[in-house]
């Protein structure tokens, strides 16, 4: 039983940090329910509460009274410094009892210490002096509760522990003594008494298990469950062995030396396994450990190698220092440093030096903890600029909070960018001078023409009647002439402006301005009977001053073309041909020759003669280039004498809705 | 205001002739006054000259062409509308200028109504005619500052 009592207490000793609270009271209650068993049994004469074992030695009541203090004492540790004051009141006093009940015995000198609590009475009962060894207990023990609780310093600390170890020591040599029947060993010294002083001493130890000699006990790791597994399993085992070498002894089974050998043997024997045993756990834990670290290795070497291979520069800096704490590959041969210069510098070192303190403007204000992109200039080794567009981002590393950064070289971009600037530039200019240019033509050139035109017609006003049929044809022909310059020259500044005004898309309702342009034609040509059928609501996206034009022409043509017919029809409409669906604009007037459609769009190009039908030959081009413009395409179907249709598209092909 | 005189503002000697052609064949007899560049006819219409000078000078139609030495005719129009005395004088800009800009600057300034001049003599007599009729016949003059 008591040896069970030792193992449980060897488990309990080794109380993790929420149970360490728990030990100290359970100990000091231990202690101090052993005591009142104490006085209540020499009270009413229960040998069995005073003795334990019937026959052995009783506890001394004094004794009983003292446990009762100090386990009071050491249950309450924890409950505030009231209950601690207590503890080393009653700690001094039973150490000032010790100290007495020891002076007595040394000096023969008889204070009557026992009497001081409890009376003459307890001198009656026999045996009813503390015990030298009980009363130098109490000393340990005592004194060993006076410390202070706070900040003790190691060898002090030590100090107690070992005061409070000596204890134990002593009152498990009693304990061995009861359990094995040699009185000898405890002396006058009860069992519960021994028992007090063993929970006592280790509840003590308890208080502060994770310093100085307990440590080894409670340290995290992998020593202290092994610890608290072994050591009380050698002495649970000892004992037991022990025991039985003492009980066959006495029962005469065999020979002391016999005995004794196989005492040995067997603890020999007992030990090597446990050592083995041990030596096993550790090997099989070291073991784990070691793969554990080859693992981590490995996986960091996975990371490591992401890392280096990153195609963009990249480096980590620790925010405060601006020091570079890691840097990949590709930086190293990107900025021309080595691995080892890189992590000497700061981040500064990349950085052209008159953009340094912009750089840290920006940084010191963007502390949003968010991801950033800019583009700064970065320096290399050799002093070349690079444009740069930075990704950055914060994180901790190694506790040291940092900032990521990916580096993307953008010069190439930059430079292409700032080309298409200047070509865009240029661009613009040629078209500003281009449209100075035709203004001026379109002013310039007519006025002459006016002149031709004009002073004609005074001459053949003023002098016809000098000039003889002939001569007034070469005049008309002048006439004719000046004006059709001034349509081609029209119809050029038209071809031109279409090329160069600038396309603003929007939802153009078609239907309407087709009505819009044919109301025109109409209007000035009343005389006309041309029916026109225009598709309602047909809606389209494209810049409706292109558009008109584009309409103008078209329908200029249908006009022009089909005036030998009394009656015409002009339609606008929408329609699907071959997959694609185009819009047309259709006239049953003259027509053309299919053989020459290639020509229709080549400016001035005329599958008619002038005489016939005027015009310069520019519409249709017009035209085609205001269908390219919006991204569509034109084609023409015709038949001699039956009309002709032209289709258009204003999108590229790849929609399947209007 | 005493007669109907044009002031009709043109640069180019052959349109200024065929413009006096084209407005005689319309029987148009009124006075009419040419200034040959911009400048000119600034000091015609805001010459700082005596009452009698005011009182006789200020027309009762102006046509004018754009493209003006010295003085440009959108800047002549800027003028005559920044002054109080011609602010409300009618403009027509007769202008063989097919810009589109030309047509809203002239508007925006302030013109009366844009013409464009065609090469086709007769289309020119034409529009002399129409411009003729309305703007000296149909269409009341505002009242000068004189008057009021």
């Amino acid at each position: 039983m008591v040896g069970a009592t030792v193992v449980s207490d060897g488990d309990a000793t080794g109380a993790r940090s929420g149970e360490r609270a728990f030990f100290a009271p359970v100990a000091g209650g231990v202690a101090a329910t052993l005591g009142a068993m104490g006085i209540i049994g020499w009270i009413f004469g229960i040998d069995v509460l005073t003795s334990l074992i019937p026959g052995h030695v009783a506890m001394n009541p004094s004794t009983a009274l003292c446990f009762i203090l100090v386990g009071l004492g050491l249950a309450f540790w924890g409950s505030g410094s009231l209950a601690r004051a207590w503890a080393r009141f009653s700690s001094a006093v039973v150490v000032i009892i010790g100290l007495t009940r020891l002076g007595e015995y040394a000096s023969w000198w008889d204070t009557g210490v026992d009497t001081w609590f409890l009376g003459q009475r307890v001198l009656a009962a026999g045996n009813a002096q503390v015990a030298p060894l009980t009363a130098l207990g109490f000393v340990l023990v005592g004194l060993a509760f006076l410390r202070p609780t706070t900040h003790t310093s190691r060898p002090t600390l030590i100090a107690y522990q070992l005061l409070l170890v000596s204890s134990v020591l002593g009152a498990l040599s009693a304990l061995v003594g009861h359990l094995y029947r040699v009185p000898v060993m405890h002396g006058p010294m009860a069992l519960s008494t021994a028992l007090g002083f063993f929970i006592l001493a280790i509840g003590g130890l308890g208080l502060t298990p994770d310093r100085g000699l307990t440590a080894v006990f409670v340290s995290p790791g992998m020593a202290a469950p092994l610890v608290r597994r072994v050591v009380p399993v050698v002495i649970g085992l000892s004992l037991i062995i022990g025991w039985l070498q003492v009980a066959g002894l006495r029962r005469g089974l065999f020979e002391p030396e016999v005995g004794a050998s196989f005492f040995i043997l067997t603890i020999i024997v007992a030990l090597a396994t446990i050592l083995l045993t041990t030596a096993r756990s550790f090997e099989l834990a070291d073991s784990q450990r070691l793969e554990a670290e080859r693992a981590l290795r490995r996986s960091e070497e996975r990371y490591r190698l992401l890392f280096e291979t990153i195609p963009l520069a990249t480096w980590v800096y620790d925010r405060k220092t601006l020091a570079f704490m890691a840097v990949n590959r590709t930086a190293v041969s990107a900025y021309g440093y080595s691995r080892s210069e890189f992590l000497a510098m700061t981040m500064k070192g990349v950085l052209p030096e008159e953009d340094v303190p912009a750089v840290l403007y920006r940084m010191a204000h963007d502390d949003s903890g968010q991801l950033s992109v800019r583009t700064w200039r970065h320096q290399k080794k050799d002093g070349s600029l690079l444009d740069v567009e930075v990704t950055s981002h914060p994180l901790v590393l190694a506790d040291r909070p940092a900032t990521l950064v990916l580096v993307r070289d953008i010069s190439e971009e930059k430079r292409s960018a700032e080309q298409l600037q200047r070509y865009a530039a240029e661009l613009e200019a040629a078209n500003a001078e281009l449209d100075a240019f035709c203004y001026s033509v379109s002013h310039d050139l007519r006025a002459p023409l006016r002149s031709i035109d004009g002073f004609s017609q005074a001459i053949l006003e003023d002098c016809g009647e000098q000039l003889d049929d002939e001569g007034q044809g070469h005049l008309e022909r002048v006439r004719a002439a000046a004006q059709r310059m001034a349509q081609l020259i029209d119809d050029l500044l038209d071809l031109s402006r279409v090329s160069r005004v600038g396309m603003r898309r929007q939802s153009v309702d078609l239907s309407a301005l087709a009505e819009d342009v044919l109301e025109k034609l109409r209007h000035n040509d009343p005389q006309r009977r041309v029916t026109t059928v225009v598709a309602p609501g047909l809606r389209v996206e494209g810049d409706s001053r292109l558009l008109r034009v584009m309409l103008e022409n078209l329908f200029d043509n249908a006009w022009k073309y089909s005036r030998p017919k009394t009656e015409a029809c002009i339609e606008l409409g929408h329609a699907v041909v071959n997959g694609k669906r185009p819009y047309y604009v259709r006239d049953d007037g003259v027509g053309f020759e299919m053989a020459y459609v290639e020509k229709l769009f080549t400016p001035f190009q005329r599958l008619h003669s002038a005489v016939n039908f005027e015009g310069t030959g520019i519409g249709l081009a017009t035209v085609q280039r205001i269908v390219n413009r919006h991204g569509g395409s034109i084609w023409a179907e015709g038949e001699v004498g039956r009309g002709a249709t032209f289709f258009f598209t204003l999108r590229k092909e790849a929609e399947g809705k209007k | 205001m005493k007669g109907k005189t044009i002031l009709l503002v043109e640069d180019n000697p052959d349109d200024v002739m065929l413009t006096l052609r084209a407005l005689k064949k319309n029987n148009i007899s009124n006075d009419v006054l040419v200034a040959h560049d911009g400048a000119e006819a600034l000091d015609i219409l805001l010459s700082n000259g005596s009452e009698a000078q005011e009182a006789k000078t200020l027309p009762q139609l102006i046509l004018l062409d754009l493209k003006l030495p010295k003085v440009d005719g959108l800047e002549v129009l800027k003028r005559l509308r920044s002054e109080q005395r011609t602010r409300l004088l009618p403009v027509v800009i007769l202008t063989s200028s097919k810009e589109e800009r030309d047509l809203v600057e002239g508007y925006r300034l302030g013109a009366n109504s844009y013409v464009r001049k065609p090469v086709d003599f007769e289309q020119f007599v034409e529009a002399a005619k129409q411009l003729g009729l309305y703007w000296l016949l149909l269409n009341e003059p505002p009242p000068s500052e004189l008057e009021a």
